[in-house]
């Protein structure tokens, strides 16, 4: 019998997938190895994005810079302003209204309902369900209309600013946040209904690309990566910031870290979101929405590092100032990076089917992973 | 003179019927997605295929380079012919075929020739990984399709496809009879025809095209209409064989609902991997439609 196989000649045949692969979520390239349909080896590719983030902050000054982070996640870029202004005032030593902190929370909620809505409909789409994807993007359309009429942009807002924000939120543009969440709560019970108990869909999810607890605290993993494989460190919780520090932010946490568990944790997670939500707008005080703070911000002396929970996981960002407008030098952690090194881990063992799951469950952005 | 008649319709009205269910899947999908779907060309869109056929038809005729020629310029037409020669085993076209099922099936079965000719011949790793997986599709559903046309051949006593639609009018549709035979008929036909969940050959999000990768303008429209013919025959022979057929307009009646179940499946549903739509081949789909065999044949004893 063995004598038998080695007869055949078997030879590995080498895929590349990707930069302009439908399925690779932007710019991303990854070269498979195949024996057959089975993947036993994975050179990922990045940097097709590469735009030289970290450099121009230091060529740019601090106010100067405040529109670049928009451009690090464009999914989310709530989350990066809020990682860039906060490692600022951090270091400058600025202390924000409560009602810009409270108003702060209600968008990056929103932008995370919205960051995780395109999770799921693209994630569907690489697993072959094409509907969902334009369910999802039905109701993150509505969220990309409420922050476009609060910020004038519907993904590069620019709302967040040194001491506060761009401008107040009228009551009406609440009241409609408000509507919104429960018309939500409707739509995420019909995702459910759709996709939880498909048998296809459960079959092509579970105990796939699995990463135990041990391998994703190694591998740095964090956000719903790390989460689903029963991790529970959540930012929000754990290290809470502005807003976070007042409420109570629920864990959610899977144990077995398989794609079926990611994709749980992200769906209880928007529901979260839209309890937080609830929480904020319920609790948001009148005031004032900026701080008094100087026209010309200098970064002082010193160094920071601020992390915010993003949709994708832990976004940090290490500033270190010399004291003039310039910072001297800015680090950004970008969650998606981080997730994606445990990808070969990942790959090795499954088929090119599972390959183009699993990466959609891994949930990258390319401009945050290339920068 | 009738063959004269049978060869026009075939090569006329089919290609018209396919791309008459191209524009009718893509409307239907469209509102099942909350989208409008093609509704500028002519009267709701309906026009719209014919417009792209014309399209592909205008196009350059290209081949890339490093691919097998005669491979790559036989495939479209490999695709193509097996099911429009099929259709003249149809009652509608020919009621007094004898041997109707015996040459569909052996016709049907060259059709799994051309997806391995044009993934072999298309110099593209996708197109390969695409014809491979097509042709391990067509060659294992091809058995669980045949053993769920042996059911009513069997219940009939006759291969004419006419004799068992006449059989159904006289007693009950073998749906209802053959119930076990419907379903491993329903669901081999999809994975036949490459229906969603079932077109891992022609994978969007993993292969981008599968084996039709390289090709564009009338070799790729000939893909596509054998493909959407391939459709309407498998829904043609579900209404005849199983259930009950009838006059012309029940029979397109029948078809448009089963098309119509078919387009709603492709909304609703993930794409199967490969390794499970072998193991639901060979564990599941065969062993039901061999024991719908074995319970026609004890009923018939």
């Amino acid at each position: 019998m063995i004598a038998e196989r080695d007869s055949i000649t078997q030879e590995e045949l080498v895929l590349n997938l990707g930069p302009q692969h439908p399925s690779t979520h932007g710019v991303f390239r990854m070269v498979l190895d195949l024996r057959g349909e089975t993947i036993v080896g994975v050179t990922p590719h990045m940097g097709y994005l590469h735009r030289g983030f970290e450099k121009l902050a230091e060529r740019r000054t601090a106010v100067q810079y405040q529109p670049y982070p928009d451009r690090w996640d464009y999914l989310a870029a709530m989350f990066d302003e809020m990682a860039y202004i906060g490692a600022g005032e951090a270091l400058i030593g600025i202390e924000v209204p409560p009602r810009a902190e409270w108003l702060r929370g209600i968008v990056m909620e929103l932008n995370r309902l919205s960051s995780h809505l395109l999770w799921l409909g693209t994630f569907l789409l690489d697993v072959g369900a094409l509907s969902p994807f334009l369910y999802t993007f039905r109701e993150r359309e509505m969220i990309l209309d409420l922050l476009m009429e609060l910020t004038g942009a519907r993904l590069t807002y620019s709302y967040l600013r040194f001491g506060g924000l761009a401008h107040d939120a009228e009551d009406l543009w609440l009241k409609k946040v408000k509507a919104g969440v429960r018309y939500f709560r409707r739509r995420f019970r019909e995702y459910r209904d759709l996709i939880d108990e498909n048998e296809i869909f459960r079959r092509r999810v579970q105990n796939i690309g699995v990463i135990d607890r041990d391998r994703a605290i190694r591998y740095g993993l964090s956000g719903p990566m790390a989460r689903a494989s029963g991790v529970a460190w959540d930012l929000r919780r754990g290290r809470p910031y502005g807003i976070y520090r007042q409420v109570e932010v629920p864990v959610i946490t899977r144990e077995k870290g398989d794609t079926w568990s990611r994709y749980e944790v992200r769906m209880d997670e928007m529901e979260a979101s839209l309890g937080l939500l609830d929480v904020f707008l319920d609790s948001v005080e009148a005031g004032p929405v900026m701080a008094k703070v100087p026209k010309n911000i200098k970064f002082p002396d010193g160094e920071t590092y601020f992390s915010v929970e993003g949709p994708r996981g832990e976004l940090g960002v290490y500033l270190v100032g010399d004291g003039t407008a310039h910072a001297k030098r800015m680090k950004i952690r970008p969650p998606s990076l981080f997730n994606l090194q445990a990808l070969s881990h990942l790959l090795v063992g499954h088929m090119v089917s599972d390959a183009v799951a699993i990466l959609g469950s891994v949930d990258i952005v390319l401009g945050e992973v290339d920068r | 003179m009738k063959t004269l008649v049978i060869a026009t319709v075939v090569g006329m009205v089919i290609p018209g019927i396919a791309a008459f269910l191209l524009w009718y899947e893509r409307r239907l999908l469209a509102r099942l997605q909350v989208r409008m779907g093609p509704n500028r060309v002519g009267p709701q869109g309906l026009w719209q295929s014919l417009a792209d056929i014309i399209k592909l038809l205008s196009k350059e005729d290209t081949v890339p380079a490093g691919v097998n020629p005669w491979l790559f310029k036989l495939a479209p037409v490999m695709a193509f012919l097996p099911v429009f020669m099929a259709f003249a085993a149809l009652p509608e076209l020919d009621p007094k075929l004898n041997i109707g099922i015996l040459y569909l099936t052996a016709v049907l079965s060259l059709s799994a020739l051309s997806f391995l000719a044009a993934g072999m011949g298309s110099h593209s790793k996708y197109a390969l990984l695409g014809g491979f997986r097509a042709t391990a599709q067509m060659v294992s559903y091809e058995v669980p399709l045949t053993l769920a046309l042996l059911g009513p051949a069997m219940a009939a006593g006759s291969l004419n496809l006419n004799v068992m639609a006449w059989w159904q009018q006289h007693h009950l549709p073998y749906i209802l009879t053959q119930p076990l035979g419907a379903i491993g008929f329903f669901v081999a036909a999809m994975a036949e025809a490459h229906r969603p969940p079932f077109d891992l050959a022609e994978a969007e999000s993993e292969l981008v095209a599968g084996y039709h990768v390289e090709y564009s303008g009338v070799r790729f429209a000939l893909f596509v209409v054998s493909e959407y013919a391939h459709l309407l025959l498998l829904c043609w022979l579900m209404a005849v064989i199983y259930l009950g057929g009838g006059p012309a307009w029940l029979v397109a009646l029948k078809i448009m609902a089963m098309v119509s179940v078919i387009i709603w499946l492709r909304a609703t549903m993930p794409r199967i991997r490969a390794d499970q739509l072998m193991a639901l081949g060979w564990k599941v789909l065969i062993p039901l439609t061999s024991l719908n065999l074995l319970w026609i044949a004890a009923w018939n004893l």
